[in-house]
Formats: C-alpha cells, sequence, structure tokens
C-alpha cells in the first residue's frame, strides 16, 4: 500500500474549521475509494456494498487507509453497514472519532 | 404435492398476522405476502407474462424479492434470480442465455441493468423495486406503481402451475463466466425439499430464521420455503459485518442460522467480543457447502453451548444430499452425515467403480431431488444414469456416514501423489499467526502443476515466510510443501462468505 501523509487535525476547533476540515475528509475518502474501485461516486449516501462497487475484500484496505492517513484505531465495533456502507457514513466515523480525540 | 404458492396460501390463511418477512425495519405478514405476490403475478399476466417465460431477479436483499418469487410460482414462471455479486460479464452471460420476459432489479442495480439495457439483450418490462430517482438509471416501471394498476379481480392459478417436473427456477452458480452454468430446478424438488428440511430442522412458527446469502442460493431458497411452510419468520440480512450480524441475532432472537463455515470463521476472525455473546434463542446452526477445520468448528461449538449443529452436505444439482443430526455431532467429528430419505450417495473411483468404505472417490448423488440438467446444456458429464455426478471428493465408513474431502477440480496429481488443497490449508492454519489460508494449484508449462500459498497473517502478527516454510517441511509430505507463498489482507469471497478459489487463479494473482 502507498505511504500518505496524514491528515491530522490540530487548530482547527471553530465551527467553520470543522466544516472545512470535514470536507477535505470526504475529499480523502471518495478518492480513495475511486481510486481502489476505479468507479466514479456521485451518490455519497448510496449503499456503495448493495450497488456491488465495494466487497468485503475491500474492508480491511479501507481500514487500514483510514487507520494511516487519519491516525485513527479502529475495532470490529465500528464496522457496520451503517458506517462503512456510504461515503457520508465514512465521513462521520472520521470527524466524530477526531473531535473525541480533541476534546479533554 | 403441495406446491410452494399452496404453503403460502395455507400459511396466509392460518397465520394471517404473523411476521413472514422482516427486512431492517419493515415487517411484512403472511396475509401481506400471499395478497402482494397475488397482485405482482395478476400484473404480470395482464402484461403476458406467462407459465413457462422465464424473470429475471437482480437485487440485493430486500423484502420485495419475496413478494416476487411466490408471484412467479402463482404464475408458473421460471425464476432466474442472478447473484447480486455478479457484474456485467456474468450479468450479461445469464440473461442472454435465459432470455427473460420480464425483469425485475433494485434500484442499487440501476446503472449494470442500464448497462445491460443498452447492449439490447432485456425485456421492455423492467420494474424497479424501488423509486427510480437516479435518471441515469433504464426506463423502468416501479413496483408500487405497477401494484396500483392492479384492479383486484379473483385470482386463478394458472393452469397446471404446479406440475412437478417442469422448472420452477434456474440458478445459476459461480464459477468463471463461460463455465457458470443454470442449474434447472423443478416444482417438484422444491416442494420435496422444503418438507424434509422443515421436518430435519424441526422447524415450526416459533422460529425465527436469519438469511443472510441471496437468493440465486439454494440454501436461501429452502430457507424461505420452510419458513414460510411452517410459519416462521425469515429475516433479511443484508450485511455481513460482524457486528450487524451479532446485532441482528440478539435484537431479532434468531433460532436458526443457515451459512458456510468460511462465515463463522470470519466472525470468529474478525469479531472477538463474538465469543462474549450470549444467544439463549439460537436454537440450531446448520453448516454446508466446506470442510469446517475441527478445532475452529469445536471452538463455535464451544461459544454457542446449547445450540444444535447440523452439518450438511449438497449441490445446487441435487439440492439436498446428507445431514449430521445433532445427536451424532460429537460420535462422528467431520463427518457430514447420512443420506436424506429418498436419496442414495455412492463413492465411485476413477473408472466409476463403487469404492469401499474409507476410500476417498466422487461423491455421487442419484434418487430424491436430482435436477433435470443445465438449462441449454444437454448432456452434460455432471448428469449421467447413476446419478448426478458432483464433482466432490468423499468417503463413507463402515456405517455410511459421508465425510466430505474437497473439490475433484482441486484436486492435482503432483509426482504421482494425490495433493487435496485443503489438507495443506489445515497445516497452514495450525501456524501461529496465520489467521487464514487458500492454497490453489495451478498448471505450469514444463514443471508440472505448482502449488500457491495465500496467507492472512492475524492482527499484530510478525509472521515470516520462512517459519512458514519451516513449518512446512516439518509437518507436510514432500509434494504437498507450496512453491510460492503469498501475504494478503484478505481473500476474495463469493456471496456466499467462501474461499473464492477462482478468483484467485484468475486475477492475475497467479502467475501460469
Amino acid at each position: 500500500m502507498s505511504v500518505h501523509s496524514p491528515i491530522v487535525d490540530t487548530a482547527e476547533t471553530s465551527k467553520e474549521g470543522t466544516h472545512v476540515h470535514s470536507h477535505r475528509v470526504r475529499e480523502t475518502m471518495a478518492g480513495y475509494i475511486e481510486a481502489l474501485t476505479n468507479e466514479r461516486i456521485t451518490d455519497h449516501s448510496s449503499n456503495l456494498f448493495e450497488a456491488g462497487v465495494l466487497t468485503s475484500l475491500d474492508v480491511l484496505s479501507l481500514v487500514a487507509f483510514i487507520e494511516e492517513t487519519f491516525m485513527l484505531e479502529i475495532s470490529g465495533d465500528d464496522i457496520d453497514m451503517d458506517t462503512f456502507g456510504t461515503i457520508d457514513g465514512l465521513v462521520g466515523m472520521v470527524t466524530a472519532m477526531q473531535g473525541r480525540h480533541r476534546s479533554p | 404435492m403441495l406446491s410452494i404458492s399452496e404453503m403460502l396460501s395455507r400459511t396466509a390463511r392460518d397465520h394471517p398476522d404473523k411476521e413472514a418477512i422482516v427486512d431492517r425495519g419493515l415487517r411484512v405478514s403472511f396475509s401481506e405476502l400471499a395478497e402482494r405476490s397475488t397482485r405482482i403475478a395478476r400484473f404480470l399476466r395482464s402484461r403476458d407474462i406467462e407459465k413457462g417465460m422465464r424473470v429475471g431477479i437482480y437485487s440485493s436483499k430486500c423484502a420485495a424479492e419475496a413478494d416476487v418469487i411466490f408471484a412467479l410460482a402463482k404464475l408458473g414462471c421460471i425464476m432466474v434470480h442472478i447473484n447480486p455479486s455478479f457484474r456485467d460479464a456474468k450479468l450479461h452471460h445469464v440473461i442472454e442465455e435465459t432470455e427473460p420476459s420480464a425483469f425485475f432489479f433494485h434500484p442499487c442495480k440501476s446503472a449494470p441493468v442500464e448497462r445491460a439495457r443498452q447492449r439490447g439483450i432485456l425485456p421492455p418490462l423492467l420494474i424497479c423495486l424501488g423509486e427510480t430517482a437516479d435518471r441515469s438509471g433504464p426506463p423502468a416501471l416501479e413496483l408500487e406503481t405497477a401494484l396500483e394498476q392492479d384492479h383486484g379481480s379473483a385470482w386463478a392459478d394458472a393452469p397446471g402451475s404446479s406440475e412437478g417436473e417442469e422448472p420452477a427456477a434456474i440458478l445459476y452458480t459461480s464459477g468463471t463466466t463461460a463455465s457458470s452454468k443454470g442449474i434447472i430446478v423443478t416444482h417438484r424438488v422444491l416442494s420435496e425439499s422444503t418438507l424434509v428440511s422443515a421436518h430435519l430442522l424441526q422447524n415450526a412458527a416459533s422460529d425465527r430464521l436469519i438469511s443472510v446469502t441471496p437468493f440465486s442460493f439454494d440454501g436461501a431458497l429452502s430457507q424461505l420455503f420452510t419458513a414460510t411452510l411452517v410459519g416462521a419468520t425469515l429475516v433479511l440480512q443484508g450485511s455481513h459485518f460482524p457486528k450487524d450480524v451479532v446485532t441482528t441475532m440478539v435484537s431479532e432472537k434468531i433460532t436458526g442460522f443457515h451459512a458456510v463455515p468460511s462465515f463463522w470463521r470470519m466472525i470468529l476472525d474478525q469479531y472477538p467480543a463474538f465469543a462474549d455473546c450470549a444467544f439463549p434463542h439460537l436454537r440450531y446452526l446448520s453448516l454446508i457447502g466446506e470442510v469446517f477445520p475441527e478445532d475452529e468448528l469445536m471452538r463455535l461449538k464451544r461459544i454457542l453451548g446449547e445450540t444444535d449443529f447440523y452439518m450438511m452436505y449438497g449441490t445446487t444439482e441435487a439440492f439436498r444430499s446428507t445431514c449430521l443430526a445433532p445427536a451424532d455431532f460429537a460420535r462422528k467429528p467431520g463427518s457430514v452425515g447420512r443420506p436424506l430419505p429418498g436419496v442414495k450417495i455412492e463413492i465411485v473411483d476413477e473408472e466409476g467403480r463403487s469404492c469401499p468404505a474409507g476410500k476417498i472417490g466422487e461423491i455421487v448423488h442419484s434418487g430424491a431431488f436430482v435436477s433435470p440438467g443445465y438449462w441449454k446444456r444437454n448432456g452434460d458429464a455432471t448428469f449421467r444414469r447413476d446419478g448426478v455426478h458432483t464433482g466432490d471428493l468423499g468417503r463413507l465408513d463402515e456405517e455410511g456416514y459421508l465425510y466430505f474431502v474437497g473439490r475433484k477440480d482441486t484436486m492435482i496429481k503432483r509426482l504421482g501423489f494425490q495433493v487435496y488443497p485443503e489438507e495443506i490449508e489445515a497445516c497452514l492454519e495450525t501456524i501461529d499467526g496465520v489467521s487464514m489460508a487458500a492454497v490453489v494449484c495451478a498448471p505450469d508449462r514444463g514443471s508440472g502443476p505448482r502449488i500457491h500459498a495465500f496467507l492472512v497473517p492475524a492482527a499484530s502478527s510478525d509472521l515470516s515466510p520462512d517459519v512458514v516454510m519451516r513449518r512446512c517441511r516439518a509437518s507436510l509430505p514432500h509434494y504437498m510443501i507450496p512453491d510460492e507463498l503469498a501475504f494478503r489482507f484478505a481473500l476474495p469471497r463469493t456471496a456466499t462468505g467462501k474461499v473464492d478459489r477462482s478468483r484467485l487463479l484468475a486475477a492475475g494473482e497467479v502467475r501460469r
């Protein structure tokens, strides 16, 4: 797997900053999945497993990518269809986890 | 013969308000299932869809699939349920070979269906099982709109819709596109296998069965029909993420679970929390389709304590063959049991001679549940006068219990010895730090077949090829030692969850 420079949010704590950050997370996630699957993904709320764009084989690559890129740790309890099925779900998970890391 | 549509009518009369299908938040009763399937059948008949015509279904798991499946049974149409994990090439192959007169699809399949339509292979009557919001999708009628057009005249089953020997379904196997064959399943096989399965598994109205595989698999269809026969509830489970599966098992109080061993091995491997969960409602597990490595099977048995295990063997060509009853589980480890009523199982060698107890040969099934053949492929060597030559290897013991050994086509002769990839996998999986192993043998010009092993290391292991090779040399005969090792994050799977060896061979993973 290629090495990605980690995207770690350090200073953007304002509401606007969070919005900008979640946009970057979204671009990164969509870019990675499009490169992985060689498919253009227009609807970020559509289920990529039902559509057959992602398969079970991709889950571990996806987990490794998220852990490496956003410096997060993902366990089996974080992986469900609501979260991993759509780009919206993945972006929501990453930003929520980063939010938890920031709060004291 | 009690037909599938008669089973539904009877249960809708006896348990009208009982939950038939659960699809996430949607709960469909038997009376609703009976009524919706009748209305779909009436709609199709108004569009000149008749008995004997093929009708395609291409969908992720949803409640409307059951409506359509029973509608087709009522009309006497031949259901062609296409595995939703099939990509364009295989989708087109199935459509071209079966020539459906109507085609149902889930909105998530709009893009591939539109591509098939542009090739001109789909019928004009396309029905979408949800909303056709996506403008890039094919022009299709929404199912609910079709139902609104129905004005509820009395329904009579199509004349002779339940004649036993006629095809009820064509089910396509996985495998490479060219080799993917449509297995014809008759009304009689569906009816008889439903009655036998329900009796064997002691299914009752109190059961709540989880359905994890697409309805293009015989096991999933069999569960739908046994549930309908006895008035049990079928809970559809689209997600195979372990957390989702476990959540459904607990919240829906699942009593029966039918799956391949790989499915359970995935749960054990990827979701350690499973060992600490309690499943007080889980009455039985039925397992089919692969060898279950004994240590992992016993681990699962220990976790599930009181749950009964039924070990089964069958192929779609011969629907259901054998079953090991829970009472024999401890006494006959590794066995898939005795032939079902009406079934004869024989082991034959390369020359077609019957093998004595203990000797490994091809499993031949004759008697009940045999398919009339492959769709549009007469004279295939699978179907012979003495029965279905399954292409599976097994042996019988002195008491006539069957032991499944592996696939005949994965077995190779190397240096004059028979090599079973499953035996090499079992050895590799005993190595610390190996979570899963798949072995494929590929012919190689000049030097004879080569053994390729694909390993998935356990989390946080520092497995090295040297360690693996040392262990292989220590515990395997020389002709079974892998020629090549490769480490992978995960192994490709079929839609049921089995390791997909053909993809390991095909995806350029193995140099020929």
